[in-house]
């Protein structure tokens, strides 16, 4: 009963510290896209030039592969945190690069239902580039 | 709120990324209507927001962190298109 009402009480996934990290990186990049929307409406023609320059099929492609990348990483938290870690690698190494320690650890068996702290705390961060690719990709790739 | 399976929410956000590109390629967004910005900045506050629960997991969090980057979303979508409008009026 103690268990359920632990596992069910409101938990930030991952460590404090990265989710401070996170706030300060989507300030940054908030102010950065208003600032470009902003500074847009000076010279329209001049941004909707420049943004012609850029491939919309690769900025399509790119937010496919994050918000896949994404998905792999939520399936891979998902399975350890039901002791399945090898699924859980599997779908790290579909993820992977920036991710290798976190998969060598996992493989590894350091992560299970009662620690997977660290695991979460890079898949926060990894979410958070994909939400702000979310934002970026209709500003610059396809507003022209 | 809604809520989808990561599986689900992963096609749905495949989905709205071709739909955004399709409004690209259609060439609608050069014309005086709002309309086709107002949905590309739709579909981009949708795949956020199921990033932002589902993904991040802050569907589970306490509320001052969901309420925290939601509106962050919220507010930076809201202000560009508002800076669009704008743009177009004037």
């Amino acid at each position: 009963m103690a268990k359920a009402t632990m596992l069910e009480r409101p938990h930030l996934a991952g460590d404090l510290a990265v989710w401070l990290i996170i706030l300060a990186e989507l300030l940054a990049f908030g102010i950065l896209f208003l600032s470009y929307a902003f500074a847009r409406t000076f010279d329209v023609a001049l941004f909707n030039a420049s943004q012609r320059t850029l491939d919309l099929n690769s900025g399509a492609i790119n937010t496919a592969l994050l918000i896949t990348g994404s998905w792999c990483v939520v399936r891979a938290v998902q399975a350890v945190k039901q002791d399945a870690s090898a699924p859980g690698a599997h779908w790290l190494l579909a993820a992977m690069v920036f991710l290798t320690i976190l998969l060598v650890k996992t493989r590894a068996g350091r992560y299970g239902q009662h620690k997977h702290h660290a695991l979460e705390t890079g898949a926060a961060f990894w979410y958070m580039v994909d939400l702000l690719w979310i934002v970026l990709f209709p500003l610059i790739y396809v507003m022209r | 709120m809604f809520k989808f399976s990561s599986n689900t929410l992963w096609l749905l956000l495949l989905t709205a990324t071709g739909l955004t590109y399709g409004l690209g390629e259609s060439g609608e967004l050069g014309r005086a209507s709002m309309a086709p910005v107002f949905l590309i900045f739709g579909f981009a506050l949708f795949k956020g927001v199921g990033v932002i629960l589902d993904f991040m997991d802050l569907r589970h969090a306490p509320a001052l962190w969901r309420n925290l980057l939601i509106g962050w979303l919220g507010f930076v979508v809201g202000m560009i298109l508002l800076v669009y409008w704008i743009g177009q009026r004037y």
